[in-house]
């Protein structure tokens, strides 16, 4: 059973999302919040899998919700819920550690699937946004991918660069001969890689401004 | 050349001492025997003679008297009348001191003094005196010489002759003993003002200083062997003048190892000024005779040598050879010079060379120091011009960081206003629509309302992606657009094909053009998805040049049932991009037969050539 919980500011969205969940077998609607301040209890709280998180919420950002979801460390897998999937809005949310997107005006069955898919390990991703990673990567070509907290591997390397040239995922997996899931799970560990990295980067940076103290 | 002209000089001057010697016994006649009285007070005395051997010297130190005392000498020459020519002759002194007259035949013939207490410095000078016509009797004449001193007193060489041959003979000797040593004593006087005069300019360079003052020590060391006579005080002149023997030396070895930046050059110096102090002090109390000062003089001129030596063997270069050779020559003169004193005992046979070593050392100290300040000025011209390249560079870079922050300014202010397009677009048309769309599906409206609203979302959606920075990326721009579609083509049964080849940017494509090129291919694959019934769709994009220029051709291609272009709606949509495709100068091509599919092409050049 995944056990999941909705922070949705539009309460058609919420209640067609939670609907939709509670009339799978294998999925349960647990948590639902329409705010930054409920949805701080809610992940307080914790108790769920799979957390969907707007970003416009009426009292401040949804990435504020993920990064204390991730704080949190647990085993949740954490999509946003977004209109158009535009690079710098999941982007900042991949940084912030959530995992995966859901677009809003995807079909309810798409919505199930892609929330299944994320907890069998498998994330969504779409070529503008593998090429603004991969530009990420190379953006000081004196230090490559190997100078990062937690570089990429050469096969998910590949993988980021077909996405990026317009391949789906199935085709990847018949240009590099692994399965399409096995594609979308070097997705989802490419994900964690670029939260990793951003969360050291963001580390180093506080230190060298001194904000971080070592006693 | 330099040297043949300095040989040639020394050739042409060169003291005819030997020559003198030999030529007595012809014509010239010299003195080596005559009678002396000597008496202490100020009378030349006229009796108490004893024969000797001339010249005849007491000097100071080897006599019981001290500085100051006065004494008073007389010597007597005799000769025969027919000993000189008949000629104009002459009479040659030299080494005679100090304030003297001559008479011959008891008639005053010359004197150097015009009052007793003069001073005169006479010991070194040489002096040609011109015997008058007619006052040599045919048989015995007398020479006698009168001198008074308060130091050193005596009667050196004496020479009679032939007044053209002497005349010679003393223009040589007046050069080397009395011209040559003072030009080269106020020469170097000259330097070591200028150098001190640097130095204040430059106090950082203690070397300068070291420099003048070993320039104006020398000075004060040689001025006694050219002067006329004595400006002051003669025991303060003569302290001064044996005291500056061993500074000069000293004040030149500190300048040498300052130069060569030697290590212990601060010690060496203060240990060589403090022995000065003590032999200064040592010499003052107790005032030996004037060699005092010669023995450490020339240890400090020996060590000198042999470091400049060194030097050379090490550098190998002309500034270390010159000082080399000073060092030599100074060595050589300085025992040259010792040897002529103990066998002359300055009674004027021998010249003296050590008054040439402190120019020499200035010369040699010049040109290596010129040599470094030529070396100085090339490195700081070399530098300015590096300096002016890095300051050309500079600004260049600040030109191009200050047009490059001016870039990002625009860029900043044109993200932010996108962010905040998106923004609205995303929280307030977007969210609006997917909740249209939502209630409409709920509801179960009409498919009709429901596609309405769809395709108004699709179109915010192209237009969002045309706004992403894809720098010219046309293949992530056609595949985002494929991405979004896959949903929809997967519902409709459609198989879709990606096939891209390698392609460069399109420099000009901005997001206007961008929401363009999406437009196109966008009503290219929306008309496969209403109109063809096709299973297969292929779409991609490839290099292909194009009427001789280079570009990149994207098609979507299926394999429907085609169609003829007959139809109203098909014409509007295939016009709309045309028009797209010429806003773009780029070329679409539709191709398509009934049952046979369709191929749309859209062509773009790389670069995009204004029509004239």
């Amino acid at each position: 059973m995944i056990r999941v919980a909705i922070i949705e500011d539009d309460p058609t969205m919420r209640g067609l999302l939670s609907r939709a969940i509670d009339d799978c077998d294998d999925m349960s609607m647990i948590a639902q919040a329409a705010n930054v301040a409920d949805a701080t209890e809610l992940v307080e709280a914790g108790g769920y899998d799979v957390l969907l998180c707007d970003l416009g919420l009426p009292d401040g950002s949804g990435i504020t919700i993920i990064e204390q979801e991730s704080a949190t460390q647990r085993d949740t897998d954490i999509l946003v819920i977004t209109v158009f999937a535009n690079q710098n809005k999941v982007i900042d949310a991949i940084q912030a550690g959530a995992r995966g997107y859901l677009l809003k005006d995807e079909r309810i069955e798409d919505c199930v699937e892609a929330i299944r898919n994320i907890r069998q390990g498998g994330s969504p991703i779409s070529p503008i946004i593998a090429r603004q990673l991969l530009g990420q990567i190379k953006k000081d070509p004196e230090e490559p991918i190997m100078s990062m907290e937690s570089p990429l591997s050469e096969r998910e390397y590949e993988v980021l660069n077909l996405i990026s040239r317009g391949f789906s995922n199935a085709e990847c997996g018949e240009l590099l001969a692994i399965s399409s899931n096995t594609v979308s799970s070097h997705i989802k560990k490419i994900y964690r890689k670029l939260q990793v990295n951003s969360r050291a980067e963001a580390l180093f940076e506080a230190s060298s401004q001194g904000l971080l103290r070592r006693h | 050349m330099i040297r043949k002209i300095i040989l040639l000089v020394v050739l042409a001057f060169w003291p005819d001492v030997l020559a003198a010697q030999s030529d007595t016994e012809s014509q010239t006649m010299e003195f080596t025997v005559g009678e002396f009285a000597l008496v202490e007070g100020t009378v030349p005395p006229s009796t108490g003679w004893q024969k000797d051997v001339n010249p005849k010297i007491y000097q100071l130190g080897s006599v019981d008297w001290s500085f100051g005392a006065y004494h008073a000498m007389t010597g007597r020459f005799v000769f025969a009348g027919e000993d000189v020519g008949e000629g104009a002759n002459a009479l040659y002194l030299i080494g005679t001191r100090n304030q003297f007259r001559v008479r011959l035949n008891g008639e005053e013939i010359y004197r150097n003094y015009a009052r007793l207490d003069d001073h005169k410095l006479s010991w070194n000078r040489p002096h040609l005196i011109l015997l008058p016509a007619g006052a040599i009797n045919p048989q015995t004449n007398e020479i006698r010489i009168e001198t008074v001193s308060q130091e050193a007193i005596g009667i050196g060489r004496v020479i009679i002759g032939p007044a053209t041959k002497l005349q010679d003979f003393y223009a040589s000797q007046f050069f080397w003993r009395i011209t040559a040593p003072a030009f080269a004593n106020y020469a170097m006087l000259l330097i070591g003002a200028l150098v001190l005069l640097y130095w204040l300019r430059r106090k950082h360079e203690t070397e300068l200083l070291f420099l003048a003052l070993a320039a104006i020590t020398w000075f004060i060391r040689y001025h006694h062997y050219y002067a006329d006579r004595v400006p002051f005080d003669p025991a303060l002149f003569s302290y001064l003048s044996e005291n500056a023997n061993y500074y000069g030396s000293a004040f030149t070895a500190a300048f040498y190892l300052h130069f060569l930046k030697f290590r212990y050059r601060n010690q060496i110096t203060t240990a060589l000024l403090a022995i000065g102090l003590v032999l200064s002090a040592t010499y003052y109390f107790n005032s030996p005779n004037f060699y005092f000062f010669y023995l450490p003089t020339f240890v400090i001129t020996f060590g000198l040598f042999v470091t400049a030596v060194a030097n050379l063997v090490r550098y190998r270069d002309v500034e270390n050879g010159a000082l080399a050779l000073a060092m030599l020559v100074a060595t050589i003169f300085g025992v040259v010079d010792a040897y002529y004193g103990y066998t002359y005992g300055g009674n004027g046979s021998a010249i003296y060379l050590s008054v040439f070593t402190g120019i020499m050392y200035a010369l040699a100290f010049l040109l290596s120091f010129g040599k470094r300040a030529i070396d100085a000025f090339y490195s700081s011209e070399s530098a300015n011009i590096v300096l002016e390249q890095k300051i050309a560079e500079t600004r260049a870079d600040l030109a191009r960081s200050e047009a490059d922050r001016q870039q990002l300014v625009v860029e900043t202010a044109i993200a932010n206003e996108h962010g905040r397009l998106m923004q609205e677009m995303h929280d307030g048309i977007g969210s609006n629509l997917i909740t249209a769309l939502a209630v409409a599906r709920e509801q179960h409206m009409p498919e009709s309302t429901i596609k309405t609203l769809k395709s108004a979302l699709d179109d915010l959606k192209i237009t969002v992606d045309s706004l992403e920075p894809v720098e010219g990326d046309i293949i992530a721009l056609i595949g985002n657009l494929r991405h979004r579609m896959a949903a929809d083509l997967k519902h409709a049964g459609i198989n879709c094909k990606w096939e891209v080849g390698h392609c460069e940017p399109l420099v000009w494509l901005d997001a206007s053009n961008a929401l363009h090129v999406l437009r196109i291919m966008q009503e290219a694959i929306g008309n496969v998805l209403s109109h063809s019934q096709a299973t297969e769709l292929t779409i991609g994009c490839k290099e292909r040049t194009q009427d001789g220029i280079e570009g990149i051709e994207s098609f979507v291609v299926d394999n429907g049932h085609g169609f003829a272009f007959e139809a109203a709606n098909e014409g509007k949509g295939l016009r709309n991009m045309q028009a797209r495709a010429q806003s773009l100068h780029g070329n679409l091509r539709c191709i398509s037969a009934r049952n046979m599919g369709c191929t749309i092409t859209l062509w773009l050049p790389y670069q995009r050539v204004t029509p004239t």
